[in-house]
């Protein structure tokens, strides 16, 4: 028995837990410390008493500091990946609920601020938390502009139209509002106050409400007087579905007057020597240098060729690199699609550079599972080992995830009657086999599959890197996968 | 909270997700079983949580983060004994329910290892750490975590290939 035997052994002893459970954690931290009991206590005194002095000098000056939540900590890796990918990581504040939605600050490491507002997520099952991140519409602001007095409002607010519709219809309405703003409403097609909702910490929204031909918002004090308008009827006179002309006495309020930040300089050259990486595989050799890729196709099979070039002649090249996230890895990178040539260089907008993990290049054609593309793309040019791993994890990951979208998964996953894992292998062809237990996994080349009570389904693949997969379906809901990362169907 | 502080906290998590799983299996081949493993870890980490204004950085963080989870284990492992003997009841090694006799052997075996040979072998083969780190963690020195692999080894291997 070598060391990898035992390593299997050992895990098929003690199933990895996935259930990790930080607030309870942070609960049992809370609930057996007096000292820490006693220092909440002080600490929502201290934030009364700033809250305090803040709506007091709420109406002098600027407005900042008034947004004060309760810490959001259980952040899943995919949203913190998505942050990090935006540019917004930081500490993420919930400031309020108001009926579907949640309101959410998030503080950069840079002071700036980033406003977000999503739906409440209510009985998730493991995959839908992993997956759905909880921001929706999300934007960041420079801190001198909002909150302050020429911009007491962030709205967030969203316009519907669709074909057949008179006019477009405000139907979302919602946003971020500092403290003198008691009310938001909205300027009807006559030009007045139709509709108005409160604002209620800091945060309003008139949940599905719909509003035809809303030409723009006002933000109104507690007397009734305007403090800020924002009219988008901006058009000169109407114009097909969206309102123009102008929102008649509410005149949209001037941008804050504002000196403009200082701009960080750009380097004139780069500031490090430029990383050059170079790699093979499939017929292709790439070699990045920096920001610049370069890919030469003449090693290429015919077939290759055809695959890549297809109808439109367009392939689409990118070079990406893994970021782990919260135990999970994701790939980021960049891509573009180009004629084809022999020799493709690009340099790719989005600024991202060398190193990288991996370079892959694709047709313009589409995948069914089971095809005979296989689960690779065309070409796959490792950069790294770990590039490598990737590559080979991804494509058993596919396999399991292009399954559960074929038409041929659809009476299986959403079936009426309790089907035998037999008859479902049998549908499905012999690339799948029956599986005894959950928690068996499938040779490698083998998509292993157990069926048990409730429509429970498991899927399982064992990638050629020994690493097993699995995505769980109960009540044709998806529920619970490691897959997360390696595919983005799912 | 500092920012030090906080970062500290996000560290801590950070660790408790990534390494979850392997929490529970080391803390599971202490305890010899899962579901009191799972607890110790959770009180582990509350109580690192609470306390880690004392983690000095003289050592890892992973290395102080395991070293309690680890004692936390052992103090599950002495209750549970307690009340197994009241129950009149051996503890066992029962990792899922062993629905196969390879399966209630190797448990079997694992737990019969001296502790520090079964938590080597979690460390070093499940939660995949090197000889360093796991020396750190149970403050021995880097051939001592290698002699008790290499008898962990054996054991289970000569044991083994008399029932596989």
């Amino acid at each position: 028995m070598n060391e990898i035997q035992l390593r299997d052994r050992l895990f098929k002893l003690f199933p990895p837990e996935t259930d990790p459970d930080w607030d309870d954690v942070l609960l049992r931290a809370k609930t057996s410390s007096w000292s820490v009991r006693r220092l909440t206590v002080l600490v929502a005194a201290a934030v009364l008493a700033v809250l305090a002095v803040g709506s007091a000098l709420a109406l002098s000056g600027r407005l900042g500091g008034f947004l004060q939540g309760t810490p959001v900590n259980d952040l899943t890796p995919r949203e913190r990946f998505l942050l990090s990918e935006f540019d917004m990581s930081g500490k993420v504040e919930l400031i309020a609920k108001r009926n579907s939605k949640a309101f959410y600050v998030i503080r950069r490491s840079d002071g700036r601020l980033c406003y977000s507002i999503g739906e409440i997520r209510k009985n998730l099952t493991p995959f839908q938390r992993e997956t759905r991140s909880r921001f929706g519409g999300t934007g960041c602001v420079d801190a001198r502009i909002f909150p302050s007095r020429a911009v007491p409002v962030l709205d967030f607010s969203f316009y519907s139209y669709r074909r057949g519709d008179r006019e477009s219809r405000l139907a979302g309405l919602q946003g971020f509002a500092a403290d003198p703003v008691d009310r938001i409403g909205v300027i009807g097609r006559d030009k007045r106050i139709v509709f108005s909702v409160p604002v209620e910490d800091n945060v309003y929204t008139a949940g599905r409400k719909g509003i035809s031909g809303a030409r723009g918002v006002v933000a109104l004090d507690k007397d009734g007087k305007v403090l800020w308008v924002q009219c988008t009827a901006i058009g000169r006179s109407p114009a097909g579905p969206f309102p123009g002309g102008g929102c008649g006495k509410y005149k949209n309020s001037p941008p804050p007057d504002l000196p403009p930040m200082a701009q960080p300089k750009k380097p004139t050259k780069p500031s490090g020597p430029v990383i050059v990486q170079r790699g093979s595989g499939d017929g292709v050799s790439v070699v990045v240098r920096g920001a610049e890729i370069e890919a030469q196709f003449g090693g290429i099979t015919p077939e290759t060729r055809r695959l890549l070039k297809g109808k439109e002649s367009r392939i689409n090249l990118g070079c990406f690199k893994l970021v782990t996230v919260g135990g999970t890895r994701y790939g980021s990178g960049v891509n573009v699609t180009r004629p084809y040539t022999t020799i493709l260089r690009v340099r790719p907008y989005g600024g991202q550079a060398a190193p990288f993990d991996g370079c892959t290049a694709t047709g313009m054609y589409g995948h069914t599972w089971n095809d005979a593309h296989g689960t690779h793309d065309a070409v796959e040019v490792p950069l790294t080992p770990r590039g490598r791993l990737y590559f080979a994890e991804r494509a058993a990951a596919r396999d399991i995830a292009w399954l559960v979208r074929a038409r041929i998964f659809r009476s299986i996953r959403y079936a009426r009657e309790p089907l035998t894992t037999t008859e479902v292998v049998r549908r499905l062809g012999d690339h799948t086999m029956p599986l005894d237990t959950p928690g068996a996994t499938p040779p490698i080349g083998k998509l292993g599959i157990w069926l048990g009570d409730k429509n429970r389904i498991v899927l399982v693949e064992r990638a050629t890197t020994g690493r097993r997969l699995y995505l769980e379906i109960r009540r044709g809901i998806n529920y619970r996968t490691n897959l997360v990362g390696l595919t983005q169907v799912l | 909270m500092s920012h030090s502080e906080e970062s500290l906290l996000d560290q801590i998590e950070s660790l408790y997700r990534d390494r979850f799983a392997d929490f529970v299996a080391v803390a599971a081949s202490i305890v010899g079983e899962r579901e009191s493993a799972r607890e110790a870890v959770q009180d582990a980490f509350a109580s690192i949580v609470r306390s880690r204004r004392d983690f000095r950085g003289e050592a890892p963080l992973e290395a102080w983060v395991w070293r309690a989870v680890i004692n936390a284990a052992r103090k599950k492992k002495r209750r549970y004994a307690r009340e197994a003997h009241a129950r009149a009841t051996a503890p066992v090694m029962n990792g899922t329910a062993p629905d196969r006799e390879e399966r209630s052997e190797l448990a079997t075996l694992v737990a019969a290892l001296p502790e520090r040979q079964r938590l080597v072998l979690f460390l070093r083969y499940y939660a995949d750490l090197d000889y360093l780190r796991i020396a750190q963690i149970l403050g021995v020195r880097t051939g001592t975590v290698s002699a008790s692999l290499h008898a962990a080894h054996k054991t289970l291997r000569q044991a083994l290939n008399e029932v596989v």
